[in-house]
């Protein structure tokens, strides 16, 4: 998914939250930005820039899916992430490399 | 305002204490909250010593607190609405520090997710039977201190129900013990149910003792459905009539039934706790009660896991809203969930009435909710770029607000007032001749809380 | 921020796939020791590990050396060259006998359980890896750079059909790499579809899901069927195809502190329900195997089915 989608597909949250219900990071770490709820939000708020802390929440998600079943909005959470994961890592790793 | 917030950081630890922008942006709202103000810093209270930390560090530095669990709240009372404001999570107190299968309590930490909580007590044969659809990911204490309910509550009731004591830190910095570990409580006024529903204004609470019910020894439970609301309620008053004491009565309008697949009618779903044995009389019963009202039964389960299932499309009574809402709107939808009670005497006309006025005001809405205490759900949608059809939407919700008041209903069942319905309070208080409440209700909320740090905004101005 | 590790993780990986077509510098025949006078002859189906037993208890180690070495603090910016290489380099190539004792006796199981089933196949003149990694790391284009070599690899043995042994690959092989190599049409197979066990050899263990295998692939149900013999431990939750928690694997390199708290959270669950404990997947052991510190025991699935 292109960042635009990736948005737009994040701004469908409703912010429920029954998304961390089975999610293993949310469950061990207890803060919001180590569980999908938090993920798609800062998806969602991104505006170029990442936190460290926000960061380092994105980059935690397993990919396990065990939120993508509880999203009542139908929101492909697990690859919303990945892709997300992939976009900024081309963002700061090859751009910078090349 | 640039608060370094260096003392709390050193009182607390490094790690309990976030002012990164992009962590603030998502603990500043809840499901129900549109527009918020962006808190000073998160923090992640551990124990109720971190909590006296930061309310004395917010009386002295002169800043609010808003407290949150898992911020599930339909009413906006877990959004930050004013600025200067800690968020302060208990969302890491989620501990069990005991169960007791004789006194059929236990004590927790109050960040503890419900349906945590009650996949522990599974393995003792108890339940904590407060069951918000949210359960999954609603606490044990949010559902406290907003006094929530659910889908037992045709006999359990709601939270106030099932709390016996709570630890709470006060405006003043103080730990209080309010209620008892006994059942049975008469220690002067009743301050454990000042909490309850407090929607975080008077204090923060940091342990709650819970009072349990054996997980029932057998179940039975019918779903059946039919043309006419009128009919469907007065299944449910016949079955009170008949004395069956109903442990689930929920229904799903006809609009709500078809969005979810069953079909353009009225659903009902009734059931019963029963002892192991009976369960052939008990469904005769039911079937009965619901046959010779019109109803058509479509469904029938012998057991609680069964039923569990039968009642899947009811507990879409949220998700199916959001689905068809980000379908239409995409990142623009926004879903209000109404909470009114009314007499389950005056249902049918209560429900007539919703109808009327979805159709009147022609905004995208389906009901449901818990016919076996009155309490019903209209559940709304609009696109929020569309300033028409918000306004349209906000003035709907406030109109069944009235129609609840008009049938001696509640604006409010298990919800709280939050930021959406201080108006509606005020209506419904006025219609009561009670406005004394309100004063009423800013006294005591002075005197738990003198410096007014508490959650500012919710329930009055 | 881990942004300068991944980085050093990903030149790691991305060397090593060009030089060796292994993710890390292993030694070459690390995943060629368990075809020691097997029938390996010519066929259009293969058998195929992706190395990925033989290279898990490797990753292990260098695991335990990244989280002592803090790669995901900052303060150690400066050193991570030195560290990744260390930790990556070193003790790679030196991984425990036993456990590759174990890898090898692993796949000949399956291998032993696949022919036991009569399904006819060949076997690789030498491993190589499916780029698993550099997909789940979210490093796409390496990724897709090297999927298009492997498939290559294949193509040119003329292979039609491939049987794997593990859920990473399964699921790389079946979903990413048609989206990434254009006009790939390789049938892929799990080995879970194709056996026929006669029975369990340990009974009243717990079952942990693969996420991929339980959410990814459809296999949540044919692995009940395939241990339904041994009477294995169910819980709504812990054990629910939607709700059974990883094992932290998928970011063991990157966060490995992180994902060893994961795992003890998923070996507490799973403790509640039995000490034996059976996984299908090498990532999952030894996340599970890290964390468990004893409170459990560990079983590869090929090890228990008879």
């Amino acid at each position: 998914m292109s960042l635009a989608e990736l948005r737009a597909e994040a701004s469908k949250c409703q912010f429920c939250g029954f998304c961390e219900y089975a999610c293993p990071t949310y469950k061990t770490m207890r803060m919001r930005h180590f569980g999908p709820r938090g993920r798609i939000n800062l998806i969602k708020n991104f505006d170029g820039e990442l936190s460290e802390a926000a960061y380092i929440g994105i980059m935690t998600c397993l990919v396990c899916r065990a939120c993508d079943v509880q999203c009542p909005a139908g929101i492909k959470i697990a690859e919303v992430i990945h892709d997300f994961k992939a976009y900024i890592l081309e963002g700061k790793i090859y751009k910078n490399k090349r | 305002m640039s608060l370094s917030l260096v003392d709390l950081r050193k009182t607390l630890g490094e790690d309990k204490v976030v002012t990164d922008p992009d962590i603030l942006r998502i603990y500043a709202r809840d499901p129900a909250s549109f527009e918020f103000e962006l808190p000073l810093a998160v923090v992640y209270a551990e124990s109720a010593d971190d909590v006296v930390n930061v309310v004395n560090y917010a009386i002295k530095n002169k800043l609010y607190i808003t407290p949150v669990f898992h911020s599930t709240s339909l009413s906006g009372n877990a959004a930050t609405v004013a600025r200067n404001t800690i968020v302060l999570s208990s969302e890491r107190m989620n501990k069990i520090l005991e169960v007791s299968d004789v006194d059929w309590l236990a004590v927790v930490q109050p960040g503890i997710k419900i349906d945590e909580f009650n996949l522990e007590l599974m393995r003792y044969g108890l339940q904590w039977p407060v069951d918000p659809a949210s359960s999954k990911t609603a606490s044990v204490g949010g559902s406290i201190i907003n006094g929530g309910g659910g889908v037992k509550g045709a006999k359990y009731g709601p939270a106030p129900h099932w709390v016996l004591a709570l630890e709470a830190v006060i405006g003043t910095g103080e730990r209080i013990r309010v209620g008892c570990r006994t059942l049975k409580c008469r220690e002067g006024y009743d301050l454990l149910h000042l909490f309850v529903g407090s929607e975080g204004t008077l204090g923060v609470i940091t342990e709650a003792t819970v009072r349990l019910a054996p997980l029932p020894e057998a179940f039975v439970g019918i779903v059946a459905q039919y043309d006419d609301i009128v009919d469907l309620a007065n299944t449910v008053v016949e079955a009170r009539r008949r004395r069956l004491w109903l442990m689930v009565a929920e229904f799903m309008d006809d609009d709500g039934s078809d969005l979810v697949g069953l079909g353009r009618k009225y659903t009902l779903w009734m059931g019963a706790d029963i002892s192991a044995g009976s369960e052939e009389a008990v469904l005769t019963r039911l079937r009965e009660v619901a046959e010779g009202n019109r109803g058509k039964v479509v469904a029938e389960a012998a057991k609680w896991g069964d039923f569990f299932k039968l009642l899947e499309p009811r507990r879409l009574l949220y998700p199916a809203p959001v689905k068809r809402a980000v379908e239409s709107y995409g990142g623009n939808a926004v879903i209000m969930m109404a909470d009114v009670a009314v007499p389950t005497s005056k249902l049918p006309e209560a429900m007539r009435e919703v109808k009327d006025a979805v159709r009147l005001y022609g905004v995208p809405t389906i009901t449901g909710g818990h016919v076996g205490d009155g309490n019903i759900h209209p559940t709304l949608w609009f696109d929020k770029s569309n300033e028409e059809q918000k306004k349209k939407a906000i003035k709907l919700f406030e109109h069944f607000g009235k129609i609840a008041i008009k049938y001696d209903g509640t604006i409010s069942a298990e919800h709280g007032i939050g930021v959406h319905k201080r108006e509606m309070l005020k209506t419904a208080l006025e219609a009561r001749g009670s406005t004394a409440a309100l004063r009423i209700y800013k006294e005591i909320k002075r005197i738990f809380d003198p410096h007014g740090i508490f959650n500012p905004g919710k329930i009055f101005e | 921020m881990s942004i300068e590790w991944i980085s050093q993780l990903r030149e790691i990986v991305v060397d090593s796939l060009e030089k060796s077509w292994l993710p890390f510098p292993l030694k070459e025949d690390l995943c060629e020791g368990w075809k020691k006078d097997l029938q390996a002859g010519p066929s259009s189906t293969i058998l195929y590990t992706s190395c990925m037993y033989h290279i898990a208890p490797v990753i292990e180690k260098a695991v335990e050396n990244l989280e002592k070495f803090g790669v995901t603090k900052g303060g150690v910016m400066t050193r991570l060259a030195a560290v990744g290489t260390k930790a990556l380099g070193g003790f790679l190539l030196r991984p425990d006998e036993a456990e590759v004792k174990r890898a090898d006796g692993i796949v000949r199981r399956i291998y032993e359980l696949l022919r036991r089933a009569g399904v006819e196949f060949g076997l690789l003149d030498r491993e190589i890896y499916s780029g698993a990694l550099l997909y789940e790391l979210g490093l796409v284009d390496d990724f897709a750079r090297y999927a298009r070599r492997a498939a290559e690899y294949f193509k040119k043995r003329g292979v039609r059909r491939i049987i794997t042994v593990d859920p990473h690959t399964q699921h790389v092989l079946e979903k990413i790499y048609p989206k990434y190599v254009e006009g790939f049409d390789i049938e892929v197979v799990s080995y879970l579809d194709l056996i026929k066990p006669g029975g369990v050899s340990i009974n009243g263990f717990a079952i942990h899901d693969s996420c991929l295998y339980a959410r990814f692939l459809g296999k949540y149900e044919r692995i009940r069927q395939l241990l339904a013999a041994g009477n294995p431990v169910e819980d709504p939750y812990i054990t629910g195809k939607d709700t059974a928690g990883c094992c932290g694997g998928p970011i063991e390199s990157t966060f490995p502190g992180v994902a060893k708290q994961i795992a003890k959270t998923r070996v507490r669950e799973l403790a509640k329900l039995s000490r034996k404990v059976v996984v299908q997947c090498p990532i999952c052991y030894v996340n599970l195997k890290r964390a468990s510190e004893g409170e459990v025991e560990l079983y590869h699935m090929a090890e228990v089915l008879l």
